[in-house]
């Protein structure tokens, strides 16, 4: 429980489906993680029956801003798609 | 050994309609006294939750008000709808309504705790027909008793909650004294049909053990009120002979009011 007895935002990720990786799918205002997932439960859509729910209290999450420079180059990568290798050749050639 | 409804014998089939008509006027009437948050809970996603609960316990009230329809070859919307007070077998305990939020609480570990008995006799017991619905009703009462056990121990960590919840629960348990005040010859009769697979008295003991392991470890100030958990004799005013509050009326009249038009099934309802 946060020390001034407030209620806190979590967030809230579900898996839709066995296999596929959680979504996030809503943010749950609760008094504790307990409680945060307990109200998760019937928060989400609960007729499309998610398989699994977890919680996390915004607090612990780290997030980009929106112009975070660090999370694309600068330079010129092309070098390394696959662009480089002509279909046509490999037919060429076959 | 597993039956089916046909096989009882006609007393046993009567005992059953009519334990089952007292369940589902107690996931009614507690149903619907939950749907009285809607919109007005203390936030938006404890609404919901409370709004959840409302459903599954209005859609266990379906499932046995479907199976007494059968029986008596009667109306689902007339038994859930058009009775009046006097013909319901709910327990007086789930009447009032929620006064306050700690109220909410001390129903939800009250009623669900009993439910919970209730269901497990009967998806313990030989037919299969009843074992198979509360089979469906049980998978949903897992939340219900994480929902009362998670806010019990929240509302005990402050004096406020503490204070409003020792009023609560000084109101609430003196009312579930006629929760398993069921006519004993028939609830033996159920017993030995097979429909319950366990006598409505042990289930009353059950019950006050789980309601005391709930509220001994609590900080509330219940000792004098949990002396008289476990019935003795008659209760005051017993819900499944017919006694009930002014609450149940007035819940009853709300159900009705004058102005659906229409072939809407409340306006078949002559009180």
């Amino acid at each position: 429980m946060a020390d001034d007895d407030r209620l806190e935002p979590y967030e809230v990720f579900v898996q839709w489906r066995r296999g596929k990786p959680h979504e996030h799918a809503e943010t749950i205002t609760a008094s504790d993680p307990d409680m945060a997932l307990h109200l998760a439960k019937r928060n989400v859509d609960v007729r499309g029956e998610p398989v699994s729910i977890w919680v996390s209290p915004r607090a612990a999450m780290r997030t980009t801003t929106g112009d975070d420079t660090t999370l694309t180059p600068s330079t010129d990568r092309g070098y390394r798609s696959v662009q480089w290798y002509s279909e046509n050749d490999v037919e060429e050639r076959g | 050994m597993t039956m089916s409804v046909t096989d009882l014998s006609p007393d046993v089939r009567d005992a059953a309609t009519a334990f089952l008509l007292a369940i589902a006027d107690d996931e009614f009437v507690a149903g619907h006294r939950f749907t009285d948050w809607v919109a007005v809970g203390p936030t938006m996603e404890e609404d919901n939750a409370l709004a959840s609960i409302a459903q599954d316990e209005l859609g266990h009230a379906r499932l046995w008000y479907e199976y007494v329809a059968d029986a008596l070859d009667g109306d689902l919307d007339d038994l859930a709808l058009n009775r009046p007070a006097s013909e319901r077998r709910n327990t007086v305990l789930v009447e009032s309504p929620h006064e306050d939020f700690a109220a909410a609480i001390a129903v939800n570990v009250l009623y669900d705790a009993a439910e919970v008995l209730f269901l497990e006799a009967l998806h313990d017991g030989d037919v299969a027909e009843i074992a198979a619905r509360a089979a469906q009703a049980l998978n949903e009462e897992a939340f219900h008793r994480e929902h009362a056990d998670l806010w019990l121990d929240r509302l005990t960590a402050t004096e406020e909650g503490r204070a409003r919840l020792t009023a609560a629960f000084q109101e609430a348990i003196p009312r579930a004294a006629d929760l398993f005040a069921f006519d004993a010859d028939r609830s033996e009769a159920l017993v030995e049909g097979g429909v319950l697979a366990r006598p409505v008295s042990d289930l009353a003991v059950d019950w006050a053990a789980t309601v005391r392991a709930d509220l001994d470890g609590s900080p509330l100030p219940l000792d004098e009120t949990l002396e008289g958990i476990e019935p003795e004799g008659a209760p005051a005013q017993n819900g499944r002979r017919g006694e009930h509050t002014p609450a149940l009326e007035s819940l009853v009249t709300q159900l009705h009011p004058d102005n659906v038009v229409g072939d809407h099934p409340i306006n078949r309802y002559q009180p």
